[in-house]
């Protein structure tokens, strides 16, 4: 197969968001084990791209003639880049594109409501990193097979089990946790959204029962992100004082990690036996931090919401709990929570033989190697972008108040039950 | 000053009501009330507003059930509804204290319980002193530390003038290893008019010099807010250097640092009380009313003849009244050598 002349395109500097450090990272790798490191272009965009530093981008773009851009980062927006794009390009074809979308679909809409009539004049195809935000995005636009799913690698040269038995001593042995002890994990944001707030009381609730055999890690950056699609932001220290007076946030059994390196993260994936997460974050498109757990052979106690729900297909660990859509937000049912993590802590630790080929299942979906696999891009549906009417209602809202776009139970609900159905 | 001599109150309320008021109130934990202190920010005076802006970040917002505000937000004093939150913690320097017990030399029936920092409990009249408790920064012991240090520079000449600032320098110069990097914030030259830009600008490089003498060009890097909200500092030290409390004695950039897992350069005094908030899983405060001696009759007549130069906030005109009017210059010269006499626990 002939591959296309194909250029890549990220940032220069690193994102804040720790996940989207990694999902660049492995993307590019992917990719790279797609066409080989010569064949590929990589160009470089400043995060804060204004039209000079697009124009000069889009220079070293006219020399190359690509056949093909593929966008792998979530910021700059893609959309701020196509603006210029179709001011500067001056290529004798205009090259598909290829964009791998991030949680911030949404909340950036009316950035690609700007570019709408830019996007009828280019061949786009949208890859998103779950089934189900896949049925989201085709919400928004008119020709469905333009958008496919292709999930977002996980670097398993790093997240393996090739050394799991060592690194769980080690932790288990520093921290002073007994083999036949339960750990479970948690890695990610400590933020409302991600319902913490529900996992250490329903932890907290079952340990008294099962009395030093079970501990909670927490493990993440704590914020104070509330709900800003509803308008309601959190002062820095809310979330904080919110779990102090709501939860039992300091009980011996429940340990704070704070924000871990990846080595440090490997260790804890190493020692603990389930990876927990009942998040309702609105934009919870993928969840790297599942994806890695997996890639170490955990069992996986997740929400029934967004991208948490695909990883059902790439292991038999992963239990899943069903979430509903309530009048203010999306809620993780919380008796079905209780059981499944009683479940998970009283049932015995799995074996190591156990985890490694759970890991070895997990990596022929998710690793570098496999997604490049399933990248094909002679195969993917490149199209001029019509966008529907809900997308345009949904630009309305953002318009109306984009402090608070979704006030409207209605709307919300509208959008988001794709993410529960 | 001497901390074990203790002030004891002789009024119906007494010193231990007031702790004890504090842990009922830590106790219930964050109550409903009428006005909350968000939308109270917003009720406050333009130049407090302004006041406050010349001081972010370290004046930034932040939550938390003893209500963290500045005197000056909202000219505490004056308005009745406060009393329905209970408690507030002054994070005011020594200026802005100064200031408000200038104003309310004797305590309101109104105001509730008032948490300041322990290192001004010198300048609380008597008269207030039941009414009032000390708050303690603690922060949980350090792991493994990596090699970097962020340095955070306060306000201006008044709160940091150049010889202390060397004086700063040796201290951190002592606690420091060649192979440790400094990253170098100017804290509070964020949101400043144009014209207090270029004073800062001129006192900036002036201490940016003094940082050149003593330290390797090669390891400073100085940080914008936002690339300094985005650094990873979660095994890091910092250090902020604002010996004098002159504007605030409690900052924004030190609970996020604290809350990110970054731990104080230098170690932090250990106070025993049983009265404790915690403001994240790595910090908080403790509370004790281990007052130290208050000044006395010579302070009392300062404070008489100076009062008629100070004017409310909401009575300015100009934003570059603040010095000149809001802290007239002989107020400013008296609080500086207050300051100082804090710091060398002379006062």
């Amino acid at each position: 197969m002939k591959l296309k002349k194909t250029i890549l395109i990220s940032r220069y500097e690193p994102s804040s968001w720790k996940s989207c450090q990694s999902i660049v990272a492995n993307l590019k790798s992917a990719y790279t084990e797609l066409f080989g490191a010569d064949e590929l272009i990589h160009l470089n965009v400043p995060s804060e791209l204004n039209s000079y530093q697009a124009y000069k981008i889009i220079q070293q773009l006219n020399e190359h003639q690509p056949e093909v851009l593929i966008w792998i980062d979530h910021a700059p927006s893609p959309a701020t880049f196509l603006a210029e794009l179709n001011r500067f390009y001056q290529g004798e074809r205009k090259p598909d594109l290829l964009i791998h979308l991030f949680g911030d679909f949404v909340i950036d809409c009316l950035k690609w409501k700007k570019v709408e009539k830019e996007l009828k004049e280019w061949k786009v195809h949208f890859i998103t990193a779950s089934e189900r935000q896949l049925r989201l995005v085709q919400q928004f636009v008119r020709t469905h097979d333009q958008v496919s799913c292709i999930p977002f690698p996980v670097d398993t040269s790093f997240f393996n089990s090739s050394d799991l038995e060592s690194r769980r001593g080690k932790i288990r042995s520093r921290f002073n946790v007994g083999s036949d002890e339960k750990m479970f994990l948690y890695t990610g944001r400590v933020s409302f959204q991600k319902n913490i707030e529900l996992l250490i009381k329903s932890f907290a609730s079952l340990e008294k029962l099962w009395k030093g055999k079970a501990t909670l890690w927490i493990s993440g950056p704590l914020d104070d992100i509330l709900l800003p699609y509803k308008g309601k932001h959190g002062l820095p220290g809310s979330f904080f004082t919110h779990l102090f007076y709501n939860s039992d946030c300091f009980n011996g059994q429940i340990r704070y990690l704070g924000n871990l390196s990846p080595e440090e993260l490997k260790d804890f994936y190493s020692a603990a036996d389930v990876f927990v997460s009942p998040s309702t974050y609105n934009d919870e498109d993928f969840g790297m931090s599942p994806a890695e757990a997996l890639c170490m052979g955990l069992d996986c106690i997740l929400s029934d919401w967004g991208g948490y729900t695909s990883f059902k297909n790439y292991c038999d660990g992963v239990e899943l709990v069903k979430v509903q859509m309530d009048e203010e937000r999306p809620n993780v049912d919380g008796r079905e929570w209780q059981k499944t993590l009683a479940k998970k802590m009283f049932s015995p630790n799995s074996p190591v033989e156990e985890r490694v080929l759970r890991s070895q299942k997990a990596a022929a979906h998710l690793s570098v190697e496999a997604i490049a696999e399933k990248i094909k891009i002679s195969e993917r549906h490149f199209a001029p972008v019509c966008f529907t009417e809900k997308f345009h209602e949904m630009c309305d809202s953002f318009t109306k108040d984009k402090f608070a776009p979704f006030k409207e139970a209605s709307l919300y609900r509208e959008v988001y039950s794709v993410y529960c159905d | 000053m001497h901390r074990s001599k203790k002030h004891r109150s002789t009024g119906k309320f007494t010193v231990s009501t007031a702790i004890n008021l504090l842990k009922t109130i830590l106790a219930e934990g964050p109550t409903a009330p009428r006005v909350k202190l968000e939308k109270m920010n917003f009720m406050a005076d333009y130049y407090a507003t302004k006041f406050r802006e010349y001081l972010s970040p370290d004046s930034e917002s932040y939550k938390s059930v003893i209500n963290p505000v500045f005197s000056y937000d909202f000219e505490i004093g004056a308005k009745d509804f406060i009393s329905e939150l209970k408690v507030f913690s002054l994070r005011d320097g020594v200026m802005p204290l100064m200031r408000f017990f200038a104003i309310n030399p004797l305590p309101l029936t109104h105001v509730p319980l008032l948490v300041i920092d322990e290192g001004l409990s010198a300048l609380v009249p008597p008269e207030w002193r039941e009414k009032i408790v000390l708050r303690h920064l603690f922060v949980k012991e350090a792991e493994e530390r990596d090699n970097k240090i962020f340095l955070f520079l306060s306000a201006d000449t008044y709160s940091l003038p150049l010889a202390m600032l060397n004086e700063e320098l040796e201290k951190i110069e002592k606690q420091i290893k060649p192979s440790d990097e400094l990253f170098l914030f100017f804290s509070s030259m964020r949101m400043r008019g144009e014209g207090e830009a270029i004073n800062d600008h001129a006192w900036g490089y002036k201490c940016l010099q003094n940082f050149l003498a003593k330290f390797d060009q090669s390891r400073i890097h100085i940080l914008s807010f936002s690339e300094l909200l985005k650094a990873d500092v979660a095994k890091s030290r910092f250090y902020s250097i604002n010996p004098l409390k002159f504007y605030f004695s409690d900052s924004f950039l030190i609970h996020d640092m604290c809350a990110k897992g970054a731990k104080p350069l230098l170690p932090l005094p250990k106070v025993e009380s049983d009265v404790q908030l915690q403001l994240s899983f790595y910090h908080g405060f403790s509370f004790h009313q281990n007052f130290s001696n208050f000044p006395g009759e010579k302070y009392l007549q300062t404070q008489r003849d100076l009062y008629s130069q100070i004017v409310p906030y909401s009575k300015s005109r100009h934003y570059s009244d603040i010095h000149d009017k809001l802290y007239p210059k002989d107020f400013m010269d008296w609080g500086s050598d207050v300051s100082l006499a804090l710091y060398r626990q002379s006062l």
